[in-house]
């Protein structure tokens, strides 16, 4: 390519560069300063009525937490203090069922409430 | 967006967290940069959307704040706020159509034959090119992908018009200065023309291929 095509290509695209952002934003597109302060105005207005959000209740899922550790910990040591003697031949089975059933269910509560949690987060930056 | 400038999240979190603590001044502050920020590129963008139908593209522009504005928690940066800004807008134009019962204007996937950065090198672009919303649209877009400093640059001399040397008196900078901004800023818009350019023909590209994996 010689020195005379490189800068015909220079040109050429430093122009329609120019027309390209013309065509963009030129005065077909531009924005009347009236008008944008009147939607600013009026978002003004808006944001001064908008009620804040409520505060997302970081106590109340802490306690939850917590509450279900607890019951975690407390059906395990239920499930510790009677499987042992259920084993045995003269205890009744169920026993060794009901605090089985227990504490599959508070496992169960453990993502239940995990998904709850990320649901409330994301919808609350 | 220069150095010193807030980026966009910062910005809209800045003013949730101040509406939620009461301090609409945050609020009211913060989204004022972004305004400021994205105003214009935002109408261009309706406009254009709008086949240059003014009064409606500015009924929608004001529809498009106020649903931002509404919804601006659940902005989490995942786009760039203008793009977020757009899809709100794309959205309000839709609703806006519906009303007057027409069509919105064409998509951004009817390119012109070759790439548009191809296309500038090689002569004059042909007025038709011009004319086209699609290609107006991609150039707001990509307008706004540039930083405040180069934005405002390209706004002054070509949207103003102006000469230079207002452009240079309007940001209080040297003649040579602005001239080198404005160059740098050309170069900037060139650059992320193709980017998305590139970024496009890349997801028509993934789009094609899953329909080839789906047996269409």
């Amino acid at each position: 390519m010689d020195k005379n095509d490189k800068n015909d290509k220079e040109q050429w695209r430093e122009n329609n560069t120019a027309q390209l952002i013309q065509a963009g934003i030129g005065a077909d597109a531009r924005l009347d300063p009236r008008v944008k302060e009147r939607v600013w105005l009026r978002l003004a207005a808006q944001m001064s009525t908008q009620p804040a959000p409520a505060p997302f209740p970081d106590f109340a899922i802490g306690t939850l937490g917590v509450l279900l550790v607890l019951a975690a910990v407390g059906a395990l040591v239920r499930y510790l203090g009677t499987s042992a003697p259920s084993m045995l031949p003269s205890m009744s089975p169920s026993l060794f069922f009901i605090p089985l059933f227990f504490l599959v269910l508070n496992f169960a509560m453990i993502p239940v409430a995990s998904i709850l949690i990320v649901i409330r987060r994301r919808s609350h930056v | 967006m220069s150095v010193d400038d807030p980026d966009d999240v910062t910005l809209v979190r800045g003013a949730v967290a101040g509406n939620e603590t009461d301090g609409s001044a945050v609020l009211s502050g913060n989204l004022a940069a972004l305004y400021e920020r994205y105003a214009d590129m935002l109408f261009a963008f309706i406009c254009h959307r709008m086949a240059g139908e003014r009064s409606d593209a500015e009924d929608v522009f004001q529809e498009t704040w106020l649903a931002a504005l509404k919804s601006l928690q659940s902005y989490r940066g995942q786009s760039s706020f203008f793009t977020w800004l757009c899809s709100i807008a794309r959205n309000k134009i839709v609703d806006a159509f519906r009303r007057r019962k027409r069509c919105p204007a064409q998509s951004l996937e009817d390119l012109p034959e070759g790439q548009l950065s191809a296309l500038q090198e090689s002569g004059p672009l042909p007025d038709e090119i011009l004319q086209r919303e699609d290609i107006r649209v991609r150039v707001v877009l990509a307008m706004a992908t540039l930083p405040d400093e180069y934005r405002t640059a390209l706004a002054a001399r070509y949207g103003g018009p102006c000469r230079v040397e207002e452009v240079a008196q309007q940001l209080g900078k040297s003649l040579k200065a602005t001239e080198s901004l404005l160059s740098r800023a050309r170069q900037a818009f060139r650059e992320a023309l193709s980017r998305m350019e590139t970024e496009e023909s890349d997801g028509q590209e993934r789009q094609k291929r899953q329909r080839t994996v789906a047996g269409e």
